[in-house]
């Protein structure tokens, strides 16, 4: 630096001047429990306020499994009026929410036909799986217990061909609200193209295809159109 | 920087009292800075959460990279920025007056109008002009401790020092 001029010399000595009225005795030791009983403090109100969130929690989830075994499972609800990706069934989580509206809105009728859990499977390009546990035992369902399905979401005008072990195991939604437009290649087939089709109202173009948790997909999927 | 003990703790020495030793000849400083980063009121307070870090990290203290006061001063720094984003996000009202920057000696129209140019750079200079002056660091140090470039050092050093000389012109004829 410089050699000192006045202003070095002014800051100097406020500098100076500062220190030394900063230097108050420390009786104590530097560091003091304060902070640290502040902290325990702190502690102890958040494990206090996640016992109460707990509590609520397996609340909630009781109130709601009683309301669920009560409920008519099969009647689902327009999804139209409400926001995109909000559901008011504290049971159902979309794991990713980086979703089309359409996807979003799909996603939230899901939920009303009583799905637990939505979860992106698969994101090639162009082309979104979301899989969806759902509780009920739907109609063409062959599992024994029937309570855990998957349906898989297909990126609307998509073409996507998967490879799944036995197409009877294929369960429907509830009737007129989805098209299931892909290709399907199994030896179990019905159709000779393997395509299965359902026209749909409010959801269109979005097509599904839903097939049993118990199958899944067992190969990646390949988009073609 | 030798002054005072700036060695890095062996794990036996790793006590409250032998912190107490090695941090004590800053704390004034950190002190002084601390009420010019966050205000007087929140100075004590931020000071106190450094010494407790920097407690809690003492055995990370390397006296090869840097003295324990540039160090220390490190931690204030960046205990100053969370206590201000802290207090951007939770607005509070004093119930108090600000006191005045420590107690002191009956303030000199100087000393107030150097604290209030002082106050008044942009954060960066301000910082610059507390280590360099309050904490009598080196550039280099300085440098590490704000985790910018020598040369960025030297600008804002530079600056700070044509904005004061602008502010305190009356001060500077005398």
């Amino acid at each position: 630096m410089t050699r000192p001029d006045g202003l070095d010399v002014l800051l100097n000595e406020w500098a100076d001047n500062a220190l030394s009225n900063a230097a108050k005795p420390y009786a104590e030791p530097l560091v003091s429990t304060l902070p640290v009983r502040r902290r325990v403090h702190f502690h102890l109100a958040y494990a206090a306020a996640a016992l109460v969130v707990l509590a609520c929690a397996i609340t909630t989830a009781s109130l709601a499994s009683i309301h669920r075994d009560s409920a008519d499972r099969h009647t689902p609800h327009s999804a139209a009026a409400r926001r995109p990706g909000r559901c008011d069934n504290h049971q159902f989580k979309v794991h990713n929410s980086k979703l089309t509206d359409a996807e979003q809105k799909l996603a939230v009728d899901l939920s009303y036909t009583g799905a637990r859990d939505c979860t992106i499977l698969k994101s090639p390009p162009g082309v979104t799986l979301i899989g969806v546990d759902h509780p009920f035992n739907l109609s063409n369902a062959n599992s024994a217990s029937g309570s855990s399905r998957s349906f898989v979401l297909v990126r609307p005008r998509a073409m996507v061909s998967f490879t799944i072990q036995a197409f009877h195991t294929c369960i429907a939604l509830p009737a007129g609200h989805y098209r299931i437009s892909v290709d399907l290649q199994s030896s179990d087939a019905p159709t000779a193209d393997g395509g299965v089709s359902i026209p749909v109202g409010h959801l269109d173009p979005s097509p599904l295809l839903c097939v049993s948790k118990s199958v899944g997909i067992v190969s990646d999927p390949i988009v073609t159109g | 920087m030798s002054e005072g003990p700036s060695r890095a703790p062996s794990s036996a020495s790793r006590s409250s009292a032998a912190f107490d030793e090695f941090a004590r000849p800053y704390v004034a400083t950190m002190r002084a800075i601390a009420g010019r980063e966050v205000g007087s009121a929140d100075a004590e307070d931020v000071v106190q959460e450094a010494l407790l870090r920097a407690w809690r990290r003492w055995q990370t203290y390397d006296s090869a990279r840097g003295s324990a006061k540039a160090w220390l001063c490190a931690i204030l720094i960046d205990q100053a920025r969370r206590r201000r984003r802290h207090a951007r996000l939770r607005t509070t009202i004093s119930l108090m007056e600000d006191p005045p920057l420590f107690r002191s000696q009956e303030p000199s129209a100087t000393r107030i109008d150097i604290d209030r140019a002082i106050a008044s750079l942009p954060r960066r200079q301000r910082q610059v002009i507390c280590l360099f002056y309050l904490a009598d660091l080196p550039v280099d140090e300085i440098s590490g401790v704000l985790g910018v470039s020598d040369g960025s050092v030297k600008r804002h050093l530079f600056d700070a020092r044509a904005n004061l000389r602008k502010e305190l012109k009356g001060h500077l004829n005398d």
